[in-house]
């Protein structure tokens, strides 16, 4: 690939005559080359408006050799937001080639590919940034970005005890009222939050939720306390509806999808999913499980296993806990996929854990149905068709030996024609009807929750 | 808003340098040992007031003299900390150690919240972000901080007298994955074995030992656990808070008798930051002589200009110099380091020493890789190699 460019620059061979030598032919050729060079030496340097032509962003980022070097000097300060003292010359020099072929292609998120490769961000963190976050939502942070607490529910619901705890402590400063002053502050601690971790969609659903809820609250004149007892009070009551009873409404009507004898095949388990599985095992429905096991997901996996072992009516339930590629073969004899959902968006698409829209395309391709358990609250206003332009799928990057950044991708987007249905806690819906069911029932009640 | 910090930092600096007698003296507390111009307890302090820590969230310890105070408060003046913390400690009893030094601000109520326990000769590069996030997700009550031992520069010599330089090593067992804490000792108390408690194999089974690792002395542990060592030293003296009490903590937490209090220990491990403890004679060397590392750690740091008077005809390659220090003609000092107000008379040769404070080195002496105690003279003309001058202090023949 390097030599293509050259080949087509080079000139052809002179016949051989007796008027030039052979030196003054090579040293032609050799002039010819470095003018080349120093050309595309220039052209990069300037940060060009049209790319060349050789390459493009299809193939693998190959940069003209000779200007390699330059770009390792000239482009450094502009191509990266990674701080200088940070990256290291010899990584740079494969993510400059990266980025410059990017931005030249003039992509409408170039910071959506740049945040692929950016190295981790750990110490980038502003130490003013960390000075103004409360403290326990710094803990939550932490604990979020390293996967310590793991699910959507768990997440949301860690948050909101966070947020609690702030609204407890909060005391109004002078100047302002407690109503402002608590909505300023805590939309300032969310933002820088958000530089810590970044928010999967349930918390961020929540979050909106209450700063909503705190725009509209009526002007005070009342005492501190009862506006704080009314937020928490406020808060409990999204929890208990949007997150407690939602799941035991989805058990309910995953209820009707377990049958006696099914064959289930599992992936992307959320509480939702372990809430049904029990359940339906506490009822006493013999099936047999299949539980498809990632690097990933051995702590859920384990969890699963510990709370199927209780003792139940009978213990019908077989589990058996295969390899992702073995899902290929185990899916024929399976009745049914069913997976824990994440997200929800408006064009039907369902983000659930890494993988799953490789299954809910293997199942479909065995005709066999497709179901997904999502809570209402994990709705989300977007219609990404694929998974990269959400912050969430990347909360931790490693670099591997030889300096590339390999991203590592935690959820991922089943397109809506793969999904057969998704349950919810108000119905059993297929996916691109949620949206619609969702806007009207809000429409119809305002400002209720 | 600001939030208040719920980490209280405590710098020990009431040590008295047993390991380094031979260097101070009584004359000279170890936090005042001069290294590149700064004295020792300056640099857990910089470490501290760069990260953001306040004055008032510091808590230094120190023995009862007033060249101490003095010093830690105009070390306080230039670093910016107003309302440095600070608890003098009685330093008559023998067996005093940093476990004691803890006790006595426990039951003064000087230590109110989380504590940052750093000791006065740690000068390192300390990762404090990756301590307190490591701390807060594993939540865990004691986390201790391993980083690489900094190591000698390229051609350099460390001067003083050549002794079989024994590295004060840490051995660490680790849990792979969770690191949690299950082994601790030093090299130094093991005399040919390392024993590891069967209880300790039977709860760990895999356990990791790591001995490539120095420990900075940097721990950050919880109020609770703090209080434990006040109930525990009750009915056990313990002297040093490293040397004994955390490896009886750790060994004894597997016990079965010990499985009510469940503690969490961690240790964070973070081999690509350096650290040396200024606790011995060689390390004091490396630690002058390492002035480029320094620099580079201690950004903002200033050196201050120490006011010597250096005759001319005198030649000094590779010598550090403390303060009031006297150099007269013809001296000739290499790769040298000397402590505050030395005395070197004309014509000296002087090579490969470390002269403690006040020592005067006589006319005309030749002196080769020897270790000069504080306030001794050398007399005119002596020829002295690869030795230890000190003067006896009534202070060594103790009751």
């Amino acid at each position: 690939m390097l030599s293509e460019s050259k080949k087509s620059g080079s000139p052809p061979r002179p016949p051989p005559s007796e008027d030039i030598s052979r030196d003054d032919v090579r040293a032609q050729r050799e002039a010819k080359k470095l003018a080349k060079a120093a050309r595309k030496n220039k052209s990069f340097k300037g940060k060009l408006a049209n790319p060349p032509t050789s390459t493009s962003e299809n193939e693998h980022p190959v940069v003209p050799y000779p200007a390699q070097k330059s770009l390792k000097t000239g482009t450094t300060s502009r191509a990266l937001e990674v701080k200088p003292a940070e990256a290291n010359p010899s990584s740079q020099s494969v993510s400059i080639g990266v980025s410059a072929d990017l931005l030249k292609s003039d992509s409408s998120s170039p910071s959506v590919i740049h945040s692929l490769f950016k190295p981790k961000k750990g110490k980038e963190l502003a130490q003013s940034n960390v000075s103004k976050l409360y403290p326990p939502f710094y803990n939550v942070g932490l604990k979020v970005r390293n996967n310590v607490i793991r699910g959507a529910n768990s997440q949301c619901v860690k948050l909101l005890d966070a947020i609690k705890d702030y609204v407890r402590c909060y005391d109004v400063p002078p100047g302002t009222t407690f109503k402002h002053g608590l909505f300023a502050d805590l939309e300032g601690n969310m933002e820088n939050l958000k530089t810590v971790c970044s928010f999967s969609i349930s918390m961020s659903n929540a979050v909106q939720f209450l700063l909503f809820y705190l725009h509209n609250m009526p002007d005070d004149d009342g005492k501190v306390i009862d506006f704080k007892n009314e937020i928490l009070d406020v808060i409990d009551q999204y929890i208990v509806e949007k997150i407690e009873k939602a799941v035991e409404a989805i058990v309910l009507y995953g209820l009707e999808k377990i049958n006696e004898g099914d064959k289930i095949m599992v992936y992307s388990i959320t509480e939702a999913l372990m809430s049904l599985l029990v359940k339906a095992a506490e009822d006493g429905i013999s099936y047999e499980l299949i539980l498809i096991q990632t690097r990933e997901t051995k702590v859920e996996l384990a969890d699963v296993l510990e709370k199927l072992k209780k003792p139940t009516s009978d213990q019908t339930v077989r589990v058996s806990a295969v390899n992702f590629s073995s899902a290929l073969y185990k899916i024929r004899s399976c009745s049914k996929l069913l997976m824990g959902g994440h997200g929800l968006f408006t064009n039907g698409g369902v983000m659930a854990q890494s993988g799953s829209g490789q299954l809910a395309l293997v199942a479909d391709t065995y005709n066999k149905p497709v179901v997904f358990l999502c809570e209402t609250f994990k709705f989300c206003d977007r219609s990404p068709l694929d998974f990269l332009p959400l912050e969430e799928y990347m909360p931790e990057q490693f670099q591997t030996e030889d300096d590339f950044l390999e991203p590592k991708l935690i959820y991922d987007v089943t397109p809506s024609n793969l999904v057969t249905v998704v349950i919810t806690d108000i119905d059993m819906l297929p996916s691109n009807g949620l949206a619609a069911t969702l806007r009207v029932q809000e429409g119809s009640t305002p400002a209720k929750l | 808003m600001v939030y208040e910090s719920k980490v209280q930092a405590v710098v020990l600096a009431a040590g008295r340098g047993s390991r380094m007698t031979q260097l101070l003296g009584t004359t000279v507390p170890k936090c005042l040992v001069p290294v590149c111009g700064n004295p020792l307890v300056y640099y857990p302090l910089k470490s501290l007031e760069a990260v953001g820590f306040r004055g008032k969230d510091i808590l230094v310890i120190i023995q009862d003299r007033d060249d101490v105070r003095r010093a830690l408060l105009s070390i306080a003046d230039r670093l910016g900390l107003s309302g440095l913390d600070i608890l003098t400690v009685p330093e008559d009893s023998e067996d005093f150690g940093t476990a004691e030094s803890i006790r006595i601000a426990l039951s003064s109520k000087k230590i109110t919240r989380d504590a940052l326990l750093i000791s006065c000769d740690t000068i390192a590069d300390i990762p404090f972000r990756e301590l307190f996030d490591f701390h807060e997700i594993k939540e865990s009550e004691l986390t201790t901080l391993f980083v690489s031992p900094l190591q000698i520069p390229e051609n350099v010599k460390l001067p003083g007298p050549k002794s079989k330089i024994k590295q004060e090593r840490d051995i660490v067992g680790v849990k792979p994955g969770t690191n949690n804490l299950v082994y601790m000792a030093s090299e130094a108390d093991c005399e040919e074995e390392v024993k590891l408690p069967v209880s300790t194999l039977k709860s760990c089974p895999h356990t990791k030992i790591l001995t490539g690792l120095v420990d900075t002395h940097v721990y950050l542990i919880k109020n609770s656990l703090l209080n434990r060592l006040l109930a525990a030293t009750s009915e056990r003296n313990f002297i040093s808070f490293k040397g004994e009490f955390m490896p009886f903590l750790i060994q004894n937490h597997f016990l079965p008798d010990f499985s009510e209090y469940t503690f969490k220990f961690y240790a964070c491990i973070e081999p690509k930051y350096r650290c040396v403890r200024v606790n011995s004679i060689p390390s004091f060397a490396l630690a002058n002589k390492s002035g480029d590392w320094i620099k580079d750690v201690f950004l903002n740091g200033v050196i201050p200009k120490s006011k010597c008077k250096i005759a001319r005809g005198s030649k000094l390659w590779g010598t550090t110099l403390g303060e009031q220090c006297v150099v007269e003609e013809k001296a000739k000092l290499t790769n040298v380091i000397a402590m505050d107000g030395v005395v070197i008379k004309a014509g000296a040769t002087v090579e490969g020493c470390i002269l403690s404070s006040h020592s005067i080195i006589g006319a005309n002496s030749v002196l080769k890789e020897c270790l000069v105690g504080p306030k001794y003279q050398i007399p005119a003309e002596g020829r002295f190699t690869n030795e230890q001058l000190s003067v006896m202090e009534e202070a060594y023949f103790g009751d």
